[in-house]
C-alpha cells in the first residue's frame, strides 16, 4: 500500500467541467503541494479522492486496493477539510482516542500545544488551536495517505512552523497531498508541486512556472 | 468498536432535544386531543391521558429525523467529515439514527408495559 494512484477523474457541475481527466500518483514518503486559483477544483479533487463527494468518473487505487467510497478509504486515506470539522460536544482526549491508535494518541496528547487542552471540548479552543489539533489528527491518523486542505489558514507563524515539522516528520509513515494558498509554505515542505489549471494538472518546477500559469502576478 | 462509539456520540447530539420535545408532546396529549375533533371521534375508546405513549413514540421518530436534518445537514454540516474519517458514510449515519431510535422506542414501550 505504498502508492496512491488517481486516474481518469472527471467532475462537472451542470455544464461547468471542473476537473478533466486528472491523473496523479503519490508515493509513500512524498508531499505533493497542490496549488491553484480560487475555484480551480483543489478541494473538489481532494473530496473526490477521499470519497465524500461523487465523481462523474474516477479510478482511485491504494496499492492493490480500489477505493470506491468512504467505507473503503477507512485507515487508508484521511482528509482534513478546509473548515473546522471536530464535533463540539466531545472532549478532545476522546476525539484523539477515536481517531488514533495508542502510539499516535500519546504523541498528540503529549504535544506542548495540545496538552493543556485535552479535557476541553473543541469549541473551547481558539481558531488556530483547533486547526492545529485537526492537522495533528490528520497527520497522525492510521491512514497511509493524508489529504490536507488549507492547513495554514488561520494559523500563527509559530503554529505554521510546527505544522510543517509535523508533516515532514510523518513522511516516513505516509504520503501527503497538501493544498493551500500560502504557496511559500507549501513550497517549503513539498517534494513535488503541481497546479490545477483549466481542469487539468500541470507540473511546477520553479517559481516562474507559477507566473506562467497565472497563479502569481509577474511582478512578485 | 470505535465506530460504534462514534455513532453513539453522533446520536447523543440528536437524542437530547428529541427526548425533551417528544416528552413535552406526550404530556400535551389531553390538550392536543381536544383540538383534533376528527381524531377524537375516530378513537372514542381512547381517553386522553396525562402521558401518551403513542404520541411519544410517533413524535420521537419524527423529531429524531428532524433534528438529524437540522443539526447535521444544516447547522453543523462539516462535522460529517469527522465521521467520514472514521469510515462512517452519511447513509450509514442516517440508518444508525433509525436503528437507535427504534431501539429506544422499543425499550420505552417494553418498560411502560412492565411498570405501568
Amino acid at each position: 500500500m505504498d502508492n496512491l494512484h488517481i486516474d481518469s477523474v472527471l467532475k462537472s457541475y451542470g455544464h461547468n467541467q471542473i476537473l478533466t481527466d486528472i491523473f496523479l500518483s503519490v508515493e509513500k514518503g512524498e508531499i505533493i503541494g497542490l496549488l491553484g486559483r480560487n475555484g480551480s477544483g483543489k478541494s473538489t479533487l481532494l473530496k473526490l479522492v477521499f470519497g465524500s463527494i461523487v465523481a462523474d468518473r474516477k479510478f482511485v487505487k491504494v496499492g492493490d486496493k480500489r477505493i470506491n467510497n468512504l467505507a473503503e478509504s477507512i485507515n487508508v486515506i484521511s482528509y482534513l477539510p478546509q473548515h473546522h470539522f471536530l464535533p463540539n460536544h466531545i472532549k478532545i482526549k476522546t476525539i484523539v482516542d477515536l481517531m488514533c491508535n495508542e502510539k499516535q494518541k500519546n504523541i498528540i496528547l503529549s504535544n506542548e500545544l495540545i496538552k493543556p487542552h485535552i479535557n476541553k471540548k473543541s469549541n473551547q479552543l481558539s481558531v488556530g488551536e483547533r486547526r492545529f489539533l485537526e492537522i495533528m489528527l490528520c497527520a497522525f491518523s492510521k491512514s497511509t495517505f493524508s489529504l490536507i486542505d488549507e492547513p495554514f489558514n488561520g494559523l500563527a507563524p509559530k503554529y505554521k512552523e510546527e505544522v510543517k515539522d509535523i508533516i515532514k516528520s510523518q513522511i516516513k509513515e505516509k504520503g501527503f497531498i497538501v493544498t493551500d494558498h500560502d504557496y511559500r509554505n507549501i513550497m517549503d515542505i513539498a517534494t513535488r508541486i503541481i497546479i490545477l489549471y483549466d481542469g487539468g494538472i500541470k507540473k511546477i518546477e520553479k517559481t516562474e512556472d507559477l507566473i506562467y500559469w497565472g497563479y502569481i502576478p509577474d511582478n512578485m | 468498536m470505535k465506530q460504534f462509539k462514534a455513532v453513539l456520540f453522533f446520536y447523543v447530539k440528536i437524542l437530547i432535544p428529541t427526548v425533551i420535545i417528544s416528552t413535552l408532546f406526550a404530556f400535551s396529549d389531553r390538550y392536543v386531543s381536544g383540538l383534533m375533533p376528527v381524531a377524537s371521534q375516530i378513537s372514542t375508546q381512547i381517553k386522553p391521558e396525562l402521558f401518551s405513549l403513542r404520541l411519544f413514540v410517533i413524535s420521537f421518530y419524527c423529531f429524531a429525523l428532524l433534528f438529524h436534518y437540522i443539526v447535521y445537514e444544516v447547522r453543523y454540516k462539516n462535522e460529517y467529515y469527522f465521521y467520514y474519517n472514521l469510515g462512517l458514510s452519511k447513509l450509514s449515519l442516517w440508518v444508525s439514527n433509525l436503528i437507535l431510535t427504534s431501539i429506544i422506542t422499543t425499550i420505552t414501550v417494553v418498560l411502560w408495559i412492565i411498570f405501568i
